[in-house]
């Protein structure tokens, strides 16, 4: 009995630790919100600092007098509440006994040119007038975190779990199995909790941008008030520089309406900004846009939920245990099992199941590889490639190219059937018949490339013997398409000739035998016989010749571009185009869900119609 | 070396089928040469394999000398075995298959040498050491086996059919030197194999198996003489005994009689009730002329095997084999007169257990 | 008789028949391999003549290290080497241990996990591409190796051609090394593994020649010429001397000739390995 209480140790162990975990992680999340708002804030104050000290006459570098001052006047700033330090060189101006720089920080600031961290303090490099060279640097120190108590919601969703673990983990090796009420209530508890955790997390980035955002109006309206007096769109261009200056999402100035002092959120052109107005003069305001950091932290959500949910899954796999452990030799095989698994698993986890769960959640948002905007669209993305003309296009492509799959298949059976005769010659043609399939596809769609050429190339030639006329095999929309066909047909015949021969060798001789004593053809044979036996095969020829097929790629990249006219543009291709070219990855990842649903379409299809007789007697 | 102790040993391997094992209960004493003898499919393999460990039994408990080892890993009971097509190692030479337990056991290399050298000494494998298992005839691979075996100086040894995959002439040597070698290492040995010539010329005692459970643990001479079943009686003794359904009857007030088919055989039952099957050794079948013996049959088939002849008769329409010394003067077709040794019967209730 | 006698003259006929003429089809098989190197030897300007040259009119060796310079493919060939050789390592000891798991231990799921496994064969690589570069773009992996490689290591095929061919192999000898003290890594690395040599080579042998022949995941996850493959500088060499077919031509038969040097080296395992997956 006393392994069991280690087990329930074990189980209460698990619910303690992930738990707090979870809370954790939110706060590392959250902390990392502040000192990302501390950088924002260093180098957006180090282009203040930049903008409204004037120059050493003759040099780019500033005044040191009028540089202490701008510094000084900061501090006295109403509302302006970082704690901060100006440095010029390494020198610090405003607390001039502060420690100051060393060379070395200051070296490594002026090569990186980005912030930098030093201590709890961010390091944004000051750059000269000219915007060449770093002549100091601004510091602002991260808030210290308000080490207070999580809020209301989050101990409370902590308490819950706890409970209801505690309660779970009391009665694991019980007869209590999985899915129990107290285990979906531990589940229910721990999600509590996770959506708990992501709202502090969510809480830290809002509070972040609003922090950033005030605290940079009054920087905006200080400037304002130093430059020389102009109307607002001149005041956005002049100010500008101070907006965009942080890193991450930076933000924009423009001409805005007056408002109450409050941040407000809207949504402009489908991207989700952070409005705060600042007031540069008599009737002129200046909007102060940025893209609010709580906008992108589906990742925090999905790491403080699946921390949180750790617990249940751990004592889920602990109550197994415990009840298997009974049987001691079946827990150590399975144990020995993950731990022979956990490679190829963890890899298909992250590599191959993620991205297929990540696919779907591409293709219902406008995604790009720039802004940081991720747009939820819904199915506009689905919508779009309905009305694409380009994709029907593409579609009707591939779905010709495919026809040269029962081509390839007619060729390389006829092949096969004779090969599995003449066992002398099976070696040498099996070797050369694989030889395309076993060589580099650049390449072979280069020298096809080359045979194909309208004027010089081989093909013509050849064909100019029995008075063809030359054609523009690659050039000419109408011959395109047929053109890449062949060159598939070239290279599979001899893949799928070595899939059919290995399958006629299958075919007991006896079938055959018996067929001749009851008086069949060689054409009978075949038709009574041999085919209807080979039809596993020949079923598995097809559908992976069809899912290669719809699959095509390089030749399309290498030989045609997908053109002319489009002629030759195939589903893949668009999607690639669609991807890295125009890197819409949203409706890219659309499409390639719609290729997939039609493959499994085709797929199933086949093994409904020809594939449920297999008629092994 | 140790005794085995299986202790109501149950094992079943999906919840549809009926259990491989059922409460099999067995002691093998300190350094005996215990077989299990069983029809194919009744669960020898599945109870060696329990004692080795390689399955796991579904309930009960085994027990290797004072240890209880039912939930140990093989390598920790110190056990061998000896499988039915010998699973030595392809890759590895015969030096190599013997020496991998104790490799696998981290046992110095020089002591390794040694023991290999000893064991292949022991068996005659000397000229053999470098081959591999695909170089060597049927009854060397046996050798490597009982090598690979013998080695690592195991408490229990476990031996699963391992003759069956020899040539006829071979096995009886084998046999015996089998039992040479348990005479000189004097450690315990669990033997399975469904052939009860076997069984009987080898084992010290013999376990009857079947369908999973244990019909009779005794010695051949108590399995041949006082077969605990129906079962055991038929399949223990070459050919097996005859078993005849008959039925009490009273002739008269102080006499009385079975009747089976044809033969009226007069013993004394202590009851009389319903079915009783009654079971003679052909051995102990005699033939007469018509109407001498308890009753007459009719020969269906002669198998003369030179020192003796199997008569397979037909006694009203109960089948019945009597071996006679000698060539039988008899031929198919002819109506013989039956006279069993009615001392040497054996009476069995209608479910096959023994009556007294 | 004399009719049996005419069929098998005419069957003797036939077969030649049939034979010549996948002799005949093998012509137009092997043309196009000698015309690129006949091409590849050509002079700029004879390759453009009209009619085309068969055969260079002067050997012109010196195409080959012209094209070879023009284009880092010294740096290629490394990188193809190093791309298609961690993936081999890769692919053949996570398909190993896991093949394994599925085909010799037991435990619960364990027929439904590999089911969840092979479904993974049903997705199109386009499907996967995707968020795969998203994944090694946000990682900042993108045109190193560790995006190259990361995403390739493991090969449900793999584990699909090792468990088959674990599966064939006597269960005997691994209790019989269960016995002899071997724990489960021992016998994997110990018995089994070494009992799998040709299953293990012809998963090798294709996992070499398809990540060499790999085109489309090195296109989009790499970028510099420094981390370019052969196949996709191949691709933008062409481009870069569209008009110079001799460079072209010799540029294609170095890349083609590793694949065939494999091929025919290992060509039994190759045949193995489309047999298996063309029977199952
Ligand atoms: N691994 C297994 N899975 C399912 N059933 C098995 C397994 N091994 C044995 N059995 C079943 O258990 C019974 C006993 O088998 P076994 O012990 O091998 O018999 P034998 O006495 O011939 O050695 C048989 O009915 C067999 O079908
Ligand atoms: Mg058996």
């Amino acid at each position: 009995m006393s392994t069991l209480r280690r087990w329930r140790a074990v189980a209460g162990a698990v619910v303690l630790l992930t738990a707090l975990a979870t809370l954790a992680a939110a706060r590392r999340a959250a902390g990392r919100y502040t000192r990302a708002t501390a950088e924002r804030l260093a180098a957006t104050t180090a282009a203040y600092v930049s903008l409204v000290s004037p120059a050493l006459r003759g040099s780019s570098d500033y005044s040191l007098p009028r540089l202490l001052i701008q510094a000084h006047a900061l501090r006295l700033l109403a509302g302006w509440d970082p704690d901060f330090e100006v440095y010029h060189g390494t020198a610090p101006l405003v607390e001039a006994t502060g420690r100051s720089l060393t060379p070395a920080q200051f070296e490594d600031l002026r090569r990186r040119e980005t912030v930098r961290w030093i201590g709890r303090r961010a390091l944004a490099p000051l750059r000269d007038r000219d915007d060449w060279d770093v002549v100091g640097a601004v510091a602002v120190a991260a808030e210290r975190g308000r080490v207070a108590l999580p809020d209301a919601l989050a101990v409370g969703a902590l308490v819950l779990a706890l409970l209801a673990g505690w309660l779970v983990a009391r009665s694991v090796g019980g007869g209590g199995r999985a899915g129990t009420p107290g285990g979906l209530g531990y589940a229910a508890a721990a999600l509590l909790l996770g959506l708990a955790a992501y709202g502090e997390v969510r809480h830290a980035a809002a509070a972040g941008t609003e922090r950033w955002l005030t605290q940079t109006r009054l920087l905006v309206q200080e400037a304002a008030q130093r430059l020389p007096a102009a109307d607002a769109s001149t005041l956005a261009v002049g100010l500008g520089r101070i907006a965009r200056s942080a890193p991450g999402a930076g933000g924009q100035l423009t001409v805005g309406d007056s408002a109450d002092a409050a941040v407000r959120f809207e949504r402009r052109g489908g991207q989700a900004r952070a409005v705060v107005v600042a007031r540069v003069g008599p009737g002129r305001w200046l909007a102060l846009a940025a893209s609010p950091a709580q906008a992108v932290t589906e990742s925090w959500l999905a790491l403080c939920i699946g921390l949180a949910m750790l617990g249940p899954l751990g004592l889920w796999a602990l109550g197994w245990a415990a009840r298997e452990r009974v049987r001691p030799q079946r827990l150590r095989e399975t144990l020995t099992a993950w731990g022979f698994l956990a490679p190829a698993t963890a890899h298909l986890a992250v590599f191959s199941f993620a991205p297929i769960l990540f696919a779907l959640v591409l293709s219902v948002h406008h995604w790009s590889l720039v802004g940081p905007e991720k747009l939820f669209v819904g199915l506009d993305n689905l919508v779009q490639v309905a009305r694409d003309p380009l994709i029907w296009l593409s579609l009707r492509n591939t779905a010709l190219y495919t026809l040269q799959v029962p081509v390839t298949m007619a060729l390389a059976l006829g092949v096969a059937l004779v090969l599995h005769r003449h066992t002398r010659l099976v070696w040498l043609a099996r070797t050369v018949f694989l030889l395309p399939y076993v060589s580099s596809v650049v390449a072979i769609a280069l020298v096809w490339q080359w045979m194909y050429r309208p004027d010089v190339g081989l093909l013509n030639h050849v064909l100019s013997f029995i008075g063809v006329g030359p054609v523009d095999w690659l050039g000419n929309p109408r011959t395109a398409l047929l053109a890449v066909m062949l060159v598939s047909v070239w290279v599979q015949v001899g893949y799928q000739m070595v899939v059919f021969l290995a399958g006629l060798q299958g075919i007991p001789r006896a079938y055959l035998d018996a067929a001749v004593v009851d008086g069949a053809n060689a054409w009978q044979r075949f038709w009574k016989v041999t085919f209807p036996l080979l039809k596993p095969v020949t079923l598995f020829v097809l559908v992976t010749g069809i899912i290669g097929s719809f699959q095509v790629f390089t030749y399309i990249y290498v030989l045609t571009d997908g053109g002319p006219l489009h002629a030759t543009d195939v589903i893949v291709y668009r999607i690639y185009q669609t991807a890295w070219e125009f890197l819409q990855f949203g409706y890219a990842s659309a499409l390639a869900l719609v290729l997939f649903a039609l493959l499994f379409g085709v797929t199933w299809a086949q093994f409904r119609l020809l594939g449920r007789r297999v008629d092994y007697a | 070396m140790a005794s085995v102790t299986l202790r109501r040993l149950s094992k079943s391997f999906d919840r549809t089928s009926q259990p491989a094992l059922q409460e099999l209960t067995l002691e093998v004493r300190d350094g005996e040469f215990l077989v299990l003898l069983g029809p194919s499919g009744c669960g020898k393999t599945t109870a060696l394999r329990c004692i080795a460990g390689l399955d796991e039994p579904t309930d009960g408990q085994i027990m290797i000398g004072e240890r209880d080892v039912t939930h140990l890993a093989p390598a920790a009971r110190d056990v061998a075995m000896v499988f039915q097509n010998y699973a030595l190692y392809p890759h590895l030479t015969v030096r190599e298959n013997i020496a991998f337990a104790l490799e696998m056991r981290r046992v110095p290399q020089a002591q390794i040498t040694r023991r290999v050298l000893e064991t292949a000494e022991r068996l005659g494998l000397r000229a053999l050491l470098d081959r591999r298992p695909a170089q060597l005839s049927g009854g060397q691979r046996q050798r490597v086996a009982l090598g690979r075996a013998i080695v690592r100086e195991p408490q229990v040894f476990l031996f699963d059919e391992p003759l069956s995959n020899l040539d006829a002439t071979l096995r009886p040597e084998m046999r015996g030197e089998l039992l040479k070698l348990h005479r000189q290492l004097r450690a315990t040995m669990i033997y399975v194999t469904h052939d009860q010539v076997e069984a009987m010329t080898m084992g010290q005692r013999i376990a009857v198996l079947h369908e999973g459970r244990l019909r009779q643990l005794g010695t051949p001479a108590e399995l041949y003489e006082r077969p605990a079943d129906v079962f055991v009686a038929r399949f223990v003794g070459h050919p097996g005994m005859n078993v005849l359904q008959g039925r009490g009857t009273r002739k008269r007030e102080r006499t009385r009689a079975v009747e089976c088919g044809s033969l009226a055989l007069p013993v004394a039952l202590p009851q009389y009730d319903g079915e009783v099957q009654l079971g003679v050794r052909p051995e102990h079948v005699a033939l007469c002329p018509p109407d001498q013996g308890a009753g007459n049959a009719d020969v269906l088939v002669v198998e003369p095997l030179g020192s003796e002849t199997l008569v397979h008769l037909d006694a009203g329409g109960q089948p019945l084999v009597a071996k006679v010394a000698g060539i039988a003067r008899v031929a198919v077709g002819d109506r013989v007169g039956v006279q069993p040794d009615l001392a040497r019967l054996h009476f069995f209730d209608g479910s096959g257990a023994r009556l007294a | 008789m004399r009719r049996a006698l005419g069929r098998g003259w005419g069957r003797g006929v036939r077969a030649k028949v049939a034979g010549g003429a996948v002799l005949l089809l093998a012509i137009p098989m092997v043309v196009p391999f000698l015309y690129m190197v006949s091409t590849s030897l050509m002079d700029e300007f004879e390759a453009l003549r009209s009619p085309p040259a068969l055969l260079p009119a002067h050997v012109q060796w010196g195409n080959y290290p012209a094209a070879l310079t023009a284009l880092p493919f010294g740096r290629f060939f490394l990188n193809t080497a190093i791309f298609a050789g961690c993936v081999v390592v890769g692919q053949v000891a996570t398909s190993a241990t896991a093949a394994y798991a599925f085909a010799r231990l037991r435990f619960p799921g364990r027929d439904r996990l590999f089911l969840a496994y092979l479904s993974v064969l049903m997705v199109p690589a386009i499907v996967l591409l995707i968020p795969r570069f998203l994944f090694i773009n946000a990682l900042g992996w993108v045109d190193s190796y560790a995006g190259l490689i990361s995403t390739e290591l493991v090969s449900v095929w793999g584990i699909f051609l090792l468990r088959q061919f674990f599966q064939t192999i006597p269960r005997d000898l691994e209790d019989a090394a269960r016995l002899d003290g071997a724990g489960e890594w021992a016998i994997f690395w110990r018995v089994v593994l070494p009992l799998s040599r040709p299953a293990l080579a012809t998963l090798a042998v294709f996992a070499f020649v398809d990540q060499w022949k790999n085109f489309l995941w090195p296109l989009i996850a790499t970028r510099s010429t420094e981390m370019g493959v052969v196949e996709v500088g191949l691709a933008a060499f062409h481009g870069l001397y569209y008009a110079n077919w001799p460079y072209q031509m010799a540029a294609a038969v170095t890349a083609v000739v590793p694949l065939l040097l494999v091929f025919f080296a290992a060509q039994r395992y190759f045949m193995r390995g489309i047999q298996l997956t063309g029977l199952k």
